[in-house]
């Protein structure tokens, strides 16, 4: 497979894919969604969901660290035969393939709105996925090199927008500081943990970093402090847009970059920050079709999944033009969210029982060798 | 060989990079050159239910170095038509216009009060702000007489560029206090139910003026000059719930500002009377020193609310040329006098608010909602109800800072304290 032949990754650029591809949610639907139901208190959901998301990937790494060096689809394989194994996998494609169709149709959706808005939606697609696709291709030790490449410009670009917006920032809007109430915003941040599914996900890249600690801290270090950005861009938006004028808007951190401008002169700061945005889109999604094509190759045992790759996205842009319009992505995001939730919840526990079972069979014969001998 | 091959093969995939730089923009593509930038729109009420609106262009061959091809161009050009909204105005403009009308530089929005007071507003500005192209950041003016003859009469002498006059306008907002500064998106933020919002007031006709002691205690339109731009801007449009309801003078305007716990403008210069002598007027410089603290017990049924407004002073001038500067008891005589007379004019702003717009410009809320834990208490609460009905107490910190760069008087008072 391929995948033995392809350079090892460093902790690093490891963290700096996730610091992307997780990170990213500050920019997209996804908060436009937890502030419907977060209200002031919306920023703290990111937390709450990657704390409850935590809870599975400490009990799927139990299992994990059993087996260093094995991917999450060797070690299904090993534990729950041809049948579970294949199911396990194509179970986790499925949510990852149906995530990136409604994540990917709301990215193009924001490109439409927001930039090019006589351009054919799916032009916009098509662009967008034969970029990612082309990246992908050059296989994931390139994603995560140039991840490392940009994670400083990226991260500073966000700290500038941040410092740029400051005087528009009041942090009293944040009060009444439990929005709705302690128990929806717990009970939101659960619905929403898949939010951070890509921590479960992320175990198959296991064999491509460099060593076990690396991929734990990576992806550890990775997730919280995305979730730490995620929630304190939360915060800023509603500091500055104020509730409940929050909800109303589509695309918070589009307009926030709108409202933005670097003294007198340089009035239109949001073409500056769009860039970057564009180019970290490219790399979250060439992030995802790799792993698309990497779960289904194993899944389906094929021998290259790197070949999988152009129907791989070319799925993914077939199933998000389904939705007819932003509403309705926005609806299946949501089913999608709590459906996923629970197969990334069910996951880990399952995974662990399986491998229990698999040490109990396999502990004895491994005993009377000894013993005979 | 090989690499030749190779070589050819790397030129190529260049070479099919390279016409991507032309494509850019697919469907969206905008030349410059067709591009009329609208500066300034105008809104007033048409028949019906429609709105008509007006765009200033500008020209932007006016002010670049370009001018000798457009010597006879004015700066600027101004149309209005009457449509159903903001939107499909700006299409049916190119029926007059050459140009592709575009708004990505638009920067002031100026309303008719009479729109302003209509309830049909709120919806004309919550679905402009729906156009991408339409930024939150535009500044809202509301004037006095129809927006386009605002627009018409407004030619400064010394400013040919129409956008230059409201950005560098903007600057001295915030440096007199005058007017608030008000945006679209404060304005879509405070459309909520029971919420006040502040815009600058302004018109281009002057109407009877009467001089008055205070220099600072004019709406638009009141302030005593000749000649000049005839536009003037001073005081703010209050709104509730989206619609004007009334006017605050420039004075009462500046105290609104320092009532906020974050305000825009944080030093004017303004004018009391002078404790020692009736004619006389002391001018002086307030600094907003530190931020106001405002303090609520909301437990009760008409809450209480103490507000400490920090100033720093410094006195510029004082035409009773009594030697303030030099005598430490008269010092505590002007400190004692200021903060009464500034406590009188802040309660007075804060019992108008009360009784006349019965709402609360003041963004207290942000501190009410302090109080509350979660979001259906604080709405279950209403906090304009009981804003009505609370007893507002004002203590004004006060500091003088300094006495300008004449210690003495010129003439020697005749008597202490006469």
């Amino acid at each position: 497979m391929t995948a033995t032949t392809e350079e090892k990754i460093g902790g690093r650029e490891f963290t700096s894919i996730f610091l992307i591809a997780v990170g990213m949610k500050l920019s997209d639907i996804t908060t436009t969604i937890l502030f419907e139901s977060g209200q002031t208190a919306g920023w703290m959901i990111p937390l709450l969901s990657l704390g409850f998301m935590l809870i599975a990937y400490v009990v799927l790494m139990s299992v994990l660290k059993r087996r260093a060096g094995q991917g999450l689809p060797e070690i299904v394989f090993a534990i729950g035969g041809k049948f579970g194994g294949s199911l396990i996998c194509l179970l986790l494609f499925a949510a990852a393939l149906l995530m990136t169709a409604v994540t990917s149709r709301g990215y193009v959706d924001i490109i439409n709105v927001m930039v090019y808005q006589r351009t054919p939606l799916y032009v916009l697609y098509l662009m967008l996925m034969g970029v990612a696709l082309y990246v992908a291709h050059r296989g994931f030790s390139a994603i995560a090199r140039i991840s490392w490449l940009i994670i400083f410009l990226i991260e500073g670009a966000i700290v500038l927008l941040v410092a740029i917006i400051w005087q528009d920032i009041d942090w009293l809007r944040l009060y009444p500081w439990a929005g709705p109430g302690v128990l929806p915003i717990v009970r939101t941040g659960l619905m929403h943990s898949a939010m951070f599914g890509e921590i479960i996900l992320a175990t198959a890249l296991v064999p491509h970093v460099i060593s076990f600690k690396a991929f734990r801290i990576g992806s550890a270090l990775g997730f919280v402090v995305s979730s730490v950005k995620i929630s304190f861009l939360m915060a800023v938006y509603v500091s500055v847009f104020d509730y409940p004028e929050i909800i109303h808007i589509a695309y918070p951190f589009q307009q926030l970059t709108k409202n933005t401008s670097f003294g007198r002169v340089f009035t239109h700061a949001e073409s500056f920050f769009i860039a970057f945005w564009l180019l970290i889109s490219v790399i979250y999604f060439a992030f995802y079709i790799y792993l698309l094509a990497y779960l289904f190759g194993h899944a389906v045992r094929a021998d290259n999944h790197r070949k999988l790759q152009l129907p791989m996205a070319g799925l993914v842009l077939l199933i998000g033009l389904v939705p007819g319009n932003t509403e309705q992505v926005r609806s299946y995001w949501e089913l999608l969210m709590s459906y996923s939730t629970w197969l990334y919840w069910a996951l880990p526990f399952i995974i662990w029982l399986l491998d229990w079972f698999w040490r109990k069979r396999h502990a004895k014969p491994q005993a009377k060798p000894q013993a005979d001998a | 060989m090989r690499n030749r091959k190779r070589n050819l093969k790397r030129m190529l995939k260049c070479a099919s990079v390279l016409p991507l730089l032309l494509v850019a923009g697919c469907w969206d593509q905008l030349e410059l050159e067709e591009q009329a930038i609208a500066v300034v729109i105008g809104l007033d009420k048409g028949p019906g239910n429609t709105v008509e609106v007006t765009f200033q262009i500008a020209n932007p061959q006016v002010g670049s170095s370009d001018i000798g091809t457009a010597e006879s161009e004015p700066p600027s050009d101004t149309i209005r038509f009457t449509s159903s909204d903001i939107l499909s105005a700006k299409e049916l403009a190119n029926t007059v216009v050459t140009r592709t009308i575009n708004f990505a530089h638009l920067k002031t929005m100026i309303v008719h009060e009479e729109l302003a007071r209509d309830e049909a507003f709120p919806h004309i500005a919550g679905a402009a702000i729906r156009d991408p192209e339409m930024r939150r950041e535009v500044t809202m003016i509301v004037s006095r007489e129809k927006a386009y003859d605002f627009i018409m009469k407004n030619r400064p002498r010394l400013e040919t560029r129409p956008h230059k006059y409201y950005e560098l306008m903007q600057q001295r907002w915030m440096e007199t206090g005058y007017v608030p500064f008000s945006t679209l998106n404060q304005y879509l933020q405070q459309q909520v139910i029971d919420s006040m919002f502040l815009a600058i007031y302004a018109t281009a006709e002057q109407n009877n003026h009467r001089v008055l002691r205070h220099e600072d205690g004019y709406l638009a339109g009141q302030v005593p000059k000749r000649s000049g731009d005839p536009v003037q801007m001073m005081g703010a449009a209050v709104f509730h719930n989206g619609r004007m309801i009334g006017t605050l003078t420039g004075q009462q305007m500046r105290w609104a500002q320092m009532l906020r716990h974050k305000s825009s403008v944080d030093s004017f210069i303004t004018s009391f009377t002078d404790p020692l002598d009736e004619k006389a007027m002391i001018t002086v410089r307030l600094f907003k020193n530190g931020v106001t603290k405002i303090r609520m017990n909301l437990r009760k049924e008409e809450p209480d609310i103490h507000v400490t407004l920090p100033l720093r002073v410094q006195l510029l001038s004082f035409t009773s040329l009594q030697p303030y500067a030099t005598d430490a008891e008269m010092q505590q005589m002007l400190v004692k006098h200021l903060k009464e007379e500034i406590r009188k004019e802040v309660l007075e702003v804060i019992r108008l608010s009360q009784k006349k717009f019965a709402g609360d410009p003041f963004e207290w809320e942000l501190i009410a909602r302090k109080h509350f834990m979660s979001m259906p208490a604080y709405q279950k609460f209403s906090w304009a109800k009981h804003f009505k009905k609370a007893h507002a107490d004002v203590t004004v910190d006060l500091r003088i800072e300094n006495f300008g760069k004449q210690r003495t008087p010129y003439i020697e008072s005749n008597s202490k304290g006469g």
